[in-house]
This record gives C-alpha cells, sequence and structure tokens, in this order.
C-alpha cells in the first residue's frame, strides 16, 4: 500500500517537475521527516505537502504550488488504489 | 495534441525556415531579409507579452513575479530595439550602419535579462528542492566565468583593436561581455533544468536558456562582422539571433501550461 501512495504522490508531481525530480523530492522529503518508504501513510500527506511547498513555490509560482500541495494532501480522501 | 508539442513544433518549423532562408543564395533578397527581422520582430513580442502576462498571473510577490517581470521587461527593450532596426534599415537606408538608436535600447535590455536570471538562479538555490551540493549547483556558472576570464580576452582583442570608432568598439565589446555575463547564471539553470527533464519546467528553462546561448552565439559573430568587416557572416549572425529569439518565445509560451492549475 505504503509503495502505490508513493507513485501517486510523485505521478501528482511529475507532469511539472519531470519523473526523476518529482521521485528524487519526495524521497528527500520523507527522509528529511524521518518516514521510510515503508512507513508511508495518508497522515504523512499534510507534512509532506507543507515541506514540498516553498520548493515548488520558486518554480511553479504559490497559486500552482498551492495546488500541487492540496492535491497530493487530497489523496488521503480517494483511498488506497 | 498538447500544447507544449504543438508550441515545440512550431519553434522547430520556423527555426528550419530560418536556417534554409539563410543558406541560400535567395538570402540576399530583401524579402527575405525583411520576413526575418519580422520573424525576430514577432519573437520577441511574444516573449515580452507572454512573460509580462505571465507575471501578471502570478498573484503573490516574489521570486517568480519578479523573474518573470525582469524578462518581460528586457524582452520588450529588446522588441523595441528590434522595431527600430526595422525601421532604420527599411525606411531609412541604414543597412549596415552602426552604432545606431537601437543600440542604447539593448543595453538596457540585458540589464534586466541579467538581472531576473540571477535572481532566478539564486532562489532556485535556495528551494530546498535535491538540485546537488552548493559546488555542483555553482559550477556550470563558474566554468563559464573561468572560460570567460581566459578565452574572452583572446576573442575580444580583434575587436578592440580593429581601429574603429571608439562606440563602435564599446558596443561590440559590451554585448560579448553582457552575454557572458547572462550565460552565467543561464548555465545554472540549464543543468538545473536538466534535472526537470520530461516535466514542464524543461519546457520552459531549457528553451530559455538555449535561446540566451545562441544570442552569445550571433553576438560574438556580430562583433567580429562589424569590427573586421566579415560580411559573409551575416547570414550566420542573423540565422544565430532568428532562432534564438524564437527558441527564447517557446520557453515563454511554455510558462502559460506550467501555471495553469487545471
Amino acid at each position: 500500500m505504503s509503495t502505490s501512495l508513493l507513485d501517486r504522490i510523485i505521478q501528482v508531481l511529475t507532469p511539472d517537475l519531470g519523473l526523476t525530480m518529482a521521485r528524487s523530492s519526495v524521497r528527500m522529503f520523507l527522509k528529511k521527516e524521518n518516514i521510510s518508504v515503508e512507513d508511508l501513510d495518508y497522515k504523512d500527506l499534510p507534512t509532506l505537502a507543507s515541506r514540498l511547498k516553498p520548493g515548488l513555490t520558486v518554480f511553479v509560482g504559490n497559486t500552482k504550488a498551492e495546488h500541487l500541495a492540496a492535491k497530493i494532501i487530497g489523496l488521503k480522501e480517494e483511498g488506497p488504489a | 495534441m498538447k500544447t507544449p508539442t504543438l508550441v515545440a513544433g512550431l519553434v522547430g518549423f520556423i527555426v528550419s525556415l530560418v536556417a534554409v532562408a539563410c543558406i541560400g543564395p535567395w538570402y540576399s533578397l530583401d524579402i527575405v531579409r525583411n520576413l526575418l527581422a519580422i520573424v525576430k520582430i514577432l519573437s520577441l513580442f511574444a516573449s515580452a507579452l507572454g512573460s509580462l502576462v505571465a507575471s501578471g498571473k502570478i498573484k503573490e510577490s516574489g521570486a517568480q513575479r519578479s523573474v518573470w517581470l525582469g524578462l518581460g521587461i528586457g524582452f520588450s527593450m529588446m522588441f523595441l530595439s528590434q522595431c527600430v532596426l526595422f525601421v532604420e534599415v527599411t525606411f531609412l537606408d541604414m543597412q549596415g550602419v552602426f552604432t545606431t538608436y537601437a543600440d542604447p535600447l539593448f543595453l538596457i535590455s540585458y540589464v534586466f535579462l541579467i538581472w531576473a536570471l540571477i535572481s532566478f538562479s539564486l532562489r532556485s538555490f535556495g528551494s530546498g528542492l535535491p538540485l546537488g551540493s552548493p559546488l555542483a549547483y555553482l559550477s556550470p556558472g563558474l566554468i563559464v566565468l573561468i572560460l570567460f576570464c581566459v578565452g574572452g580576452v583572446f576573442l575580444l582583442y580583434p575587436v578592440i583593436n580593429s581601429g574603429a570608432p571608439n562606440a563602435e568598439v564599446f558596443y561590440n565589446v559590451f554585448y560579448p561581455v553582457a552575454d557572458f555575463i547572462l550565460l552565467v547564471p543561464c548555465a545554472v539553470i540549464l543543468r538545473v533544468s536538466i534535472k526537470f527533464r520530461g516535466g514542464r519546467l524543461w519546457m520552459v528553462w531549457m528553451p530559455l536558456t538555449v535561446g540566451f546561448v545562441l544570442y552569445l552565439l550571433g553576438d560574438l559573430v556580430f562583433a567580429y562582422q562589424v569590427s573586421l568587416n566579415m560580411p559573409w557572416l551575416e547570414p550566420m549572425m542573423n540565422f544565430l539571433f532568428t532562432s534564438g529569439y524564437t527558441v527564447t518565445a517557446g520557453g515563454v509560451l511554455g510558462q502559460f501550461d506550467l501555471i495553469k492549475t487545471e
């Protein structure tokens, strides 16, 4: 379940950041939050989104960064794929 | 078909046409030169308007907005200078005259473009995204700086000693120097944009920086053509500028696809 959640987060970011940067950004912030890929859970999404947002703002602007952060947090409501 | 694919296809098509126009015997025809000038003006107009609109669409004040505003003002100045050049060459019979009223406008445009790109490269450094170590991040810019310090003197020495009037020498030195300064943040951004390959950010910053590299090459060729009286370099110079402006416009248009939130 955790791996598929990770993939879904990466899928949100890939159209803008590209697959390589989307993957490395998510993994880097998970590591900084001491969350392993195996332990990644829906409750971690708001933290992860808030960590990603400042960096995204620099590249895509605040509006789009907020939109992407909301999409990541919104994965929670959709439930596991 | 997606918008970025259409823009990339259109840019590729125009650059191919520009290449054909510049390498054939038809280059000496007035109509071909006028068409190339119109492509330059339209490309710069698209870049200027696109950058200013993009800056207006970014609601919050901050890095993104100021970067696109700086680019917008820079491209607007370039657009005006190309318009002045077009009028001078087409209607005032000033073909081959240098320096002209367009040059101060070009000079101002560089100030804004350099400021915008340095601002963006510094902000992206502090973004917190995994862009590499500080040394890895800055190394492309440092390499350009070292190359310019070593090679720039040799490249510009013949231009400085050409015996041309002072104003001519000033601009012929200013343009390549300003381009090299522009190339420092460009090299940094180019490396960063490679990390975003496949994404919309790549479709914005890759063409923008490649376009600026073409400007640099165009200015170097221009300096040699004017100072050392090498008219046979003109088609190459025209190709570099026209394709550079077109490629840059493609990058600016990509920004609209990036900032939209579906």
